[in-house]
C-alpha cells in the first residue's frame, strides 16, 4: 500500500512538472508573432491594368490569411522561359509558394514538375500541360474557360438572331499557347458553327498583335470583332476608336480600361471572369496546402459574368467590376 | 421485480466495498490526501475565480475600448458628414438661391464651392426636374443618353423632399472621362431644390457626390488598429456601406449579419453568427440612419487570454506542487512517529521478542509508546511466571508418580527378606538388601529426574534380581545392551515398569523356567531405544489399545502405575514424538519398546533437562 501511495505521489509530481513545462513553453510560443508564409505571384506584365481585381483578391486573401505577399513587378513575358527565371528567383529568395499564369501551357510537364516539387504551386486563369497529379502538388484556379468562349458566342447570338451567317468575324486570339485562350476559343467557335458563320481572319500567337489586328482589319474589315483575352479587347476598341466604319466588339475581359470602353458603348458585351475570387482562392489554396502538406489540393473553378452597358451599373456587378475604390 | 432487490442490494455491497476499498486507511495518506485535496480545490477554485475575474475585466476593457473608439469614429464621421451637409445648405441657400438661373451662371459659383471642399468632393452637379444638367463642377461632359431621373439618388431627392438624402455607395455614371478612364465610388448627397428662373420658381435636384474614398479611409484606419473585431457601416436598410472585407461578402467568400444589425438600436448585444460567438456594438450616425457596427469575436479576447491561461495554469500547478511537497513534509512530520511506533509493533507481531517499542515523537505518541513497552514487559513478566509455574506443576506431578511405585514393591520386597530371614537364608536375605539398597539410590539419584542410561539400567537389573528371588528364578533374564548408550541420558524409573509388566502379565504364571524376559538397548542416529520382550501370553487385542490410555491404569499388581505412566512422562519431558510402543501376539509374547532422543550426559544437558528443557536441540 505504501508502495502504491509512493507511486501515485511520484506520477502526480511527474505531471505536474510536466504541466508547468508545457505552459511556460506554449506561454513562450504563444507571445512570439508566427511566422507568414511567403507567396510570390508571377504573372505576365505585372503592371497591366488588367491585374487589378486579382491583386486586389490577393490583397485581400493575404491579409486574412497573414501572408506576406510579394507581387512580383514583370514585364511581358516572351516565353515560357522568361517567366520560369523569374519564379526561380523567387523561390531561391525563400517564397514558399508560388502564384503563377504560364505564358504556355504546352509542353509545361517538366517546368510544373520542377516548380511543384520545390514550392506550393497555383496556376491561376489557365491551365497548362502537366503530368497527372496524384498527391495534388499544384492547384489550378481558373474560370471554365470553354464555357466563357460559349458565353461570347451567345452573346453574339443573342444580339444577331437574324442573318448572322452574312456577317464577317475576325478573331483576336491572342496567345494561342494559353490553355486557357484554346478553350475560349473551342468554345466560340462550337457556338458560331451552330449558326454556320464564317470566321474572316484569326490573329493568333502574333508578336505584333495591334500591327497584326489591324493589317488584317485594314485588309478585311469585319462586322463582329471578338477578342478572347483583355489585351485582345483592349487592341480591338482601339481599333473601333480609329475606325470610320462600326463594328460589333465582344469578348473576355477585365481591365477598368475596357469596361470604361464598354460603358462608352465601343463594347458590345463582355465576359468578365471572377479575378477576385480568383486571386484570393489561390491565397487560400497556398494557406491551405502550406498548412497541412499531406492534404492535396484541388483544382478550382471560380465564375464570370457577362456585362454589357446596361447592366455594368448595377448594384451587384459595380461591386463585381469596381474592386477598388479611386 | 422483486427478485431483483436483492441482486442490486448486493451490487450496491460490492460497490460500497470497494469504494471504501479505495479509501486510505493509513494515518499518513489519510492527512496527504486531505491536505492536497483540500489545498488543490482552493487554488483550483482560486485559479479559476482569478482568470474569469481576469477575463471579465479584459473583455470589459475591450468592450470599452471598441465603444470608445466606436464613438470617436461616429463623431468624426458626423463631422464629416455634417460639414458635406452645410456645403449642400451653403450651395443650395448662399448660391442657388438667390440666382436667377435664367440671367445667371450658377457655374462659377459651384466651381468655386468645389475647389474649396475638393478634397472630400468628386463633383457638384444641379439637375433641372426633368433630369437635365444645369450646371456641374468640376465641368464635364456628361455621358450620352444618361437619364439621371431613373438614378436612386435622383428618386430619392424627388420622392421626399424635405430632406435631403445620402445615398448607399455606388459608382458615379454621370460623366465622361476620355482622360483616365477612372470611375469614382461616391455617396450621393440629394436633395430638391427650388429653382428661379425669372421669378417662376422650378425643382430641380442638387446633388453633391462625396468621396467614398474619405469614409473607407476613416473606416479602414479604425480596423487597422484592432486584431480580430472589426467595426463597419450599414446603411439603415442593411446595405452595407463600408466593410473591411467588402470585396469577400460580395463574391460570397464570408457573409455579414448586416441586415439583423441595421435593426438594432444603439447598445451592445451579444449574438452567434455562423457559429461564431461575438459582441455586436451599435451606434447611430445621425442625420443618415447609417449605423456603425463594430463586431467584436469573443475568440478574440481569448487570443489575447492563452497566455494568460497558461500562465493561470502554469503558477496553479507550481503552487499545487509546492502544497504536495509541503504537505508530504509535514505529514511526514506528524505521521512518522507513528508510523515507526507501528513498525516496532508489527515486529514484535513478528515475533521478535528482543525488539523494543519506539519511544519517541510528540507527547502523545511518546506516551502511548511507553504505556505499551510497560505492558509488553509486565506480559512478558507473566508469561514467564506462568510457564515456571506450569513446570513446577508437571515437576511435582513427576515427583508424584515417581513416589507411587515405591510402597508395593518395598512392601512385597520386604516381605520376601522376612520370609527368606525367617528361613534361615540369610545370604539371599543380605543380597536382597545389597539390591534394594542399590534400587533405592538410583531411585533416589540425589532427587534428580534425569539420569545417566547406565544408572537406569543398573536400577533395572536391581530390580530384576530381586524379583528372581522373590518368584525364585521361574523365569531367565537376558540383557543385550550396547554400552555406548550408558552415557546418554534418560528420565529415570522408565524401564522398571515395563519389566515389571512383563513379569506379572507375561511369565509370572508360566511353567518353571519356562518364562524369558529379553531386555535390549541400542543407539539409532539421534534415537536411543530399549526393548523389553517376553514370551508370556500376550495381550488381547481389544486390550492393547487401552493400555497407552488412561483406561489402562491402576492393575492390581504392579506398582499402580503401569505403562501410562512411562509413556506419559517420556512425551512431557521430550515431545509427542517419544514414548513407548507396544506390540503383543497372544500366547507368543509382547514387545514393549522405548523411544528415547539420545542425549548426551553432560552437565549442561542435565541442567538444562532438570529446569524443565527438553534438551535434545543440543
Amino acid at each position: 500500500m505504501k508502495d502504491n501511495r509512493n507511486t501515485t505521489f511520484f506520477w502526480v509530481v511527474i505531471i505536474l512538472i510536466s504541466i508547468i513545462i508545457i505552459s511556460v513553453y506554449s506561454m513562450v510560443k504563444t507571445s512570439q508573432e508566427e511566422d507568414a508564409y511567403n507567396v510570390s505571384v508571377v504573372v505576365s506584365d505585372s503592371g497591366n491594368d488588367k491585374w487589378t481585381a486579382f491583386k486586389k483578391g490577393l490583397e485581400d486573401g493575404a491579409k486574412d490569411r497573414n501572408v506576406r505577399l510579394n507581387y512580383v513587378s514583370t514585364p511581358v513575358f516572351n516565353t515560357l522561359e522568361d517567366e520560369q527565371a523569374f519564379i526561380d528567383r523567387e523561390i531561391s529568395a525563400g517564397a514558399d509558394a508560388v502564384i503563377t499564369e504560364f505564358v504556355s501551357g504546352v509542353d509545361t510537364e517538366s517546368v510544373v514538375n520542377d516548380i511543384s516539387g520545390k514550392v506550393v504551386l497555383v496556376l491561376a486563369g489557365t491551365d497548362a500541360d502537366s503530368e497527372v497529379d496524384v498527391e495534388g502538388k499544384f492547384a489550378v484556379i481558373e474560370p471554365d474557360n470553354y464555357e466563357v468562349g460559349r458565353a461570347i458566342g451567345n452573346e453574339i447570338l443573342l444580339r444577331n438572331n437574324e442573318g448572322l451567317e452574312s456577317l464577317s468575324i475576325g478573331i483576336i486570339a491572342g496567345n494561342y499557347e494559353k490553355n486557357s485562350i484554346r478553350a475560349r476559343y473551342q468554345g466560340l467557335t462550337d457556338i458560331l458553327k451552330t449558326k454556320g458563320c464564317s470566321i474572316t481572319w484569326e490573329v493568333k500567337n502574333s508578336s505584333e498583335p495591334i500591327t497584326a489586328v489591324k493589317s488584317a482589319y485594314e485588309n478585311k474589315p469585319v462586322d463582329i470583332m471578338i477578342a478572347l483575352d483583355d489585351d485582345g479587347l483592349y487592341i480591338a476598341t482601339d481599333i473601333f476608336g480609329e475606325s470610320k466604319k462600326s463594328f460589333q466588339v465582344y469578348g473576355v475581359g477585365c481591365s477598368p480600361t475596357n469596361y470604361f470602353f464598354l460603358d462608352r458603348g465601343r463594347i458590345i458585351s463582355m465576359i468578365v471572369p471572377d479575378e477576385f475570387l480568383m486571386g484570393y482562392q489561390s491565397i487560400e489554396s497556398v494557406v491551405e496546402k502550406l498548412d497541412h502538406k499531406l492534404i492535396p489540393m484541388t483544382d478550382i473553378t471560380v465564375g464570370y459574368k457577362v456585362i454589357n452597358k446596361d447592366n455594368m451599373f448595377d448594384e451587384e456587378n459595380q461591386k463585381y467590376l469596381f474592386t477598388v475604390v479611386q | 421485480m422483486n427478485r431483483r432487490g436483492p441482486i442490486r442490494e448486493k451490487l450496491n455491497q460490492l460497490r460500497m466495498k470497494k469504494l471504501f476499498s479505495l479509501y486510505p486507511r493509513s494515518i499518513q495518506a489519510t492527512v496527504l490526501i486531505s491536505f492536497t485535496v483540500v489545498s488543490f480545490v482552493c487554488m483550483l477554485i482560486m485559479g479559476i475565480v482569478m482568470y474569469l475575474r481576469f477575463e471579465s475585466r479584459t473583455r470589459q476593457l475591450a468592450e470599452e475600448n471598441s465603444r470608445k473608439l466606436l464613438t470617436q469614429s461616429v463623431s468624426s464621421m458626423e463631422d464629416y458628414l455634417r460639414n458635406m451637409r452645410r456645403i449642400s445648405d451653403a450651395m443650395y441657400y448662399d448660391v442657388i438661391k438667390d440666382m436667377d438661373l435664367e440671367k445667371q451662371d450658377v457655374g462659377s459659383e459651384m466651381s468655386l464651392m468645389y475647389e474649396a471642399n475638393k478634397d472630400n468632393l468628386i463633383s457638384f452637379a444641379l439637375y433641372k426636374e426633368d433630369g437635365k444638367l444645369i450646371s456641374a463642377a468640376p465641368i464635364a461632359v456628361e455621358k450620352e443618353g444618361l437619364d439621371v431621373t431613373s438614378q436612386q439618388w435622383f428618386t430619392d431627392a424627388i420622392n421626399r423632399m424635405d430632406n435631403l438624402h445620402f445615398s448607399t455607395p455606388h459608382i458615379q455614371n454621370l460623366f465622361a472621362n476620355d482622360t483616365d478612364y477612372r470611375y469614382y465610388w461616391v455617396i450621393s448627397l440629394s436633395r430638391v431644390v427650388e429653382l428661379n428662373y425669372g421669378g417662376r420658381p422650378k425643382q430641380g435636384v442638387l446633388l453633391v457626390d462625396m468621396n467614398y474614398n474619405t469614409i473607407e479611409h476613416m473606416l479602414k484606419e479604425v480596423n487597422e488598429a484592432s486584431s480580430g473585431q472589426y467595426t463597419y457601416l450599414v446603411s439603415g436598410n442593411g446595405q452595407i456601406i463600408y466593410h473591411p472585407k467588402s470585396q469577400q461578402i460580395n463574391t460570397g467568400i464570408i457573409r455579414e449579419n448586416s441586415s439583423e444589425h441595421a435593426l438594432y438600436d444603439d447598445g451592445a448585444y451579444e449574438e452567434t453568427f455562423e457559429g461564431e460567438k461575438r459582441i455586436v456594438l451599435v451606434d447611430t450616425v445621425s442625420y443618415t440612419g447609417w449605423k456603425l457596427i463594430s463586431v467584436i469575436p469573443v475568440k478574440s479576447f481569448y487570443l489575447g487570454m492563452i497566455s494568460t491561461r497558461y500562465f493561470v495554469i502554469m503558477v496553479v500547478s507550481m503552487v499545487i506542487l509546492t502544497m504536495i511537497i509541503m504537505n508530504q513534509l509535514v505529514t511526514l512530520h506528524v505521521t512518522g512517529p507513528l508510523l515507526k511506533l507501528n513498525e516496532s509493533i508489527k515486529s514484535l507481531e513478528a515475533g521478535n521478542v528482543n525488539s523494543k517499542i519506539y519511544i519517541g515523537g510528540p507527547l502523545e505518541v511518546e506516551h502511548v509508546g511507553k504505556t505499551l513497552q510497560n505492558s509488553m514487559d509486565e506480559i512478558s513478566r507473566l508469561m514467564k511466571d506462568i510457564v515456571r509455574e506450569q513446570e513446577e506443576k508437571r515437576k511435582s506431578e513427576l515427583d508424584a508418580l515417581q513416589s507411587q511405585i515405591n510402597p508395593h514393591f518395598l512392601y512385597n520386597t520386604l516381605d520376601s527378606i522376612v520370609w527368606m530371614i525367617e528361613s534361615e537364608k540369610y545370604g539371599d536375605a543380605v543380597f536382597m538388601i545389597t539390591q534394594l539398597a542399590s534400587l533405592f539410590r538410583v531411585s533416589l539419584s540425589k532427587g534428580k529426574t534425569i539420569i545417566p542410561i547406565g544408572d537406569e539400567l543398573r536400577h533395572a537389573q536391581n530390580y530384576m534380581n530381586i524379583q528372581k528371588v522373590r518368584f525364585k528364578n521361574s523365569f531367565t533374564m537376558t540383557y543385550e545392551i550396547d554400552e555406548e548408550i550408558y552415557d546418554y541420558l534418560t528420565v529415570k524409573l522408565i524401564v522398571q515398569p515395563i519389566l515389571e509388566n512383563a513379569i506379572y502379565y507375561g511369565v509370572k504364571n508360566m511353567m518353571e523356567d519356562e518364562g524369558e524376559i529379553i531386555l535390549k538397548g541400542w543407539k539409532e542416529e539421534n534415537d536411543i531405544y530399549l526393548e523389553v520382550s517376553d514370551n508370556g501370553f500376550g495381550i488381547p487385542e481389544d486390550k492393547q489399545k487401552y493400555l497407552l490410555t488412561e483406561e489402562g491404569q491402576a492393575s492390581k499388581n504392579g506398582s499402580g502405575v503401569g505403562l501410562i505412566n512411562v509413556h506419559k512422562r517420556i512425551q512431557l519431558r521430550f515431545g509427542e514424538q517419544y514414548g513407548l510402543t507396544i506390540k503383543s501376539v497372544p500366547d507368543e509374547g509382547t514387545t514393549v519398546t522405548i523411544h528415547i532422543p539420545a542425549i548426551p550426559n553432560t552437565q549442561e544437558n542435565r541442567d538444562e533437562m532438570e529446569k524443565g528443557g527438553s534438551g535434545y536441540e543440543r
